[in-house]
């Protein structure tokens, strides 16, 4: 029986800590801490940008990007526009001390062992769930109302359900329009005004997941065509130019609401399949907290 | 239920008082508030219950279309809305204010979040005022980040 990996770490987000943190794994992953180690024996690189000069940090996200799990305390639009659309990393973790480790150990496992992350990864078995299914352009907004309007969120903050309308409303209208394409691969309706109504021949997932620690949301179109490129470059113009994109189609403003109103955005494309978009909110019965978490960022591709 | 945007208006002297309920979204159509033709427009966001990407665009053009002059009030703003202005540019032109909105406060004693209606005249320098909880009294703390929610109060000139 192989003995399951570890990960020590004595010190974290650059504070000294009393007892070794550590991380058991579910897997046999091999695990290096920053730049101790050699990153080509290492499946895994844990980054924590507080334990490393500017250069080596530099040198490991250019050299080994796609193999690192970045531990950032800054904030969300330095984030995006200086790690996650700058180097080609799929793994951001925002720093916040009361999620880091849990979400840590999560992404630790489902990258070793090679498994994307669906909204059954990150929500515990006992929670409840609530699924709907949209097609049709013209019931995004009451299917979702439907929706969100019958789950039990229990102990929250006083407006979650606003959160998870504008997160839902962006996702399903992002699956319907961006998603489908032709055989060729070319979009059908990425470009055409949003007023008109559209019906697709495949169906749009949406499943809201809830146990005692997160509010998950789940948007799955069938079609699997979103690419890491235009996630990241629409979301690097917003956070620069702050304002709607002059084009056709929707504004270019979606993913970045997303991503400023969720805790976690996590990606997971099985590509000309499915592409599935899992926004996550920590339980929280104070608002400011859910506002100060820094927003993680996961992507997984296949 | 969906709530399709509509706009309820009274028009005194030069000013339009517009009342918009529902969601703000890429149906929406301010075309009758751009034939009004007045100088100053208040904005009554009490019922607005979503504001989402394209809604986004269509205000902003709408803003554009009334002029770098126009003189635009906004009133009783959702949080949910308060943020989205604070993160985007264009809600707020030369001549525009918000007036007053929606903020969280917390109350330790009834661990309970309560939406408060201040004004904006009482922000300063970033700072949330004192509100004490409606039923048991004791001070609540402000419970959003100050310089992120008032970030929308830079753009405003007094």
């Amino acid at each position: 029986m192989t003995e399951k990996a570890k990960v020590k770490i004595s010190y974290f987000l650059g504070k000294k800590l009393g007892e070794e943190l550590e991380f058991i794994l579910k897997s046999d992953a091999n695990v290096q801490w920053c730049n101790r180690g050699d990153p080509e024996l290492s499946q895994l690189i844990l980054v924590d940008i507080e334990a490393m000069t500017t250069d080596e940090l530099e040198d490991i996200l250019t050299k080994h990007g796609p193999h690192v799990l970045l531990v950032s305390g800054h904030d969300d639009e330095y984030n995006f526009l200086n790690y996650i659309s700058r180097y080609d990393i799929n793994h951001l973790i925002g720093a916040t001390l009361t999620t880091v480790e849990n979400e840590i150990k999560t992404n630790i496992d489902l990258i070793s062992r090679n498994k994307g992350c669906t909204i059954d990864s990150i929500v515990n078995p006992s929670g409840k769930f609530y699924k709907a299914i949209i097609n049709d352009s013209s019931k995004v907004n009451d299917s979702l109302d439907e929706l969100i309007n019958s789950i039990d969120i229990g102990s929250f903050f006083n407006s979650p359900s606003e959160y998870l309308k504008i997160l839902g409303n962006e996702l399903v209208m992002n699956a319907l329009y961006g998603a489908a394409c032709d055989g060729n691969g070319n979009p059908l309706y990425n470009e055409l005004d949003r007023k008109v109504q559209i019906k697709l021949d495949r169906n749009i997932d949406v499943c809201i997941g809830i146990d005692e620690h997160v509010l998950a949301l789940s948007v799955k179109d069938a079609f699997g065509t979103l690419t890491r490129e235009v996630l990241t470059k629409s979301l690097a113009r917003s956070f620069r130019e702050k304002t709607f994109e002059e084009k056709p189609g929707g504004a270019g403003l979606g993913f970045f609401l997303i991503f400023s109103h969720a805790n976690q955005l996590i990606v997971n494309i099985d590509s000309n399949r499915s592409t599935e978009v899992i926004c996550i909110i920590d339980r929280n019965k104070r608002f400011k907290s859910y506002k100060k978490r820094i927003t993680s960022f996961h992507f997984f591709a296949r | 239920m969906n709530v399709k945007m509509t706009l309820e208006k009274q028009i005194i002297d030069d000013e339009a008082r517009i009342f918009i309920s529902g969601n703000i979204d890429e149906d929406s159509d301010f075309s009758e508030i751009m034939e009004l033709g007045v100088k100053k427009y208040v904005f009554d966001f009490a019922k607005v219950t979503m504001l989402n990407s394209c809604g986004i665009r269509e205000w902003i053009l709408l803003i554009d279309k009334l002029g770098e002059n126009a003189n635009i009030r906004y009133k009783n703003c959702p949080q949910i809305v308060i943020e989205q202005m604070g993160m985007v540019y264009g809600f707020i032109k030369k001549e525009a204010r918000i007036e007053s909105f929606y903020a969280p406060y917390f109350c330790s004693d009834c661990d309970e979040e309560q939406k408060i209606l201040l004004e904006a005249k009482d922000i300063k320098d970033q700072k949330a005022p004192s509100v004490n909880c409606k039923k048991c009294g004791m001070e609540m703390e402000f419970d959003e980040i100050e310089e992120q929610y008032f970030s929308f109060m830079k753009n405003m000139e007094w």
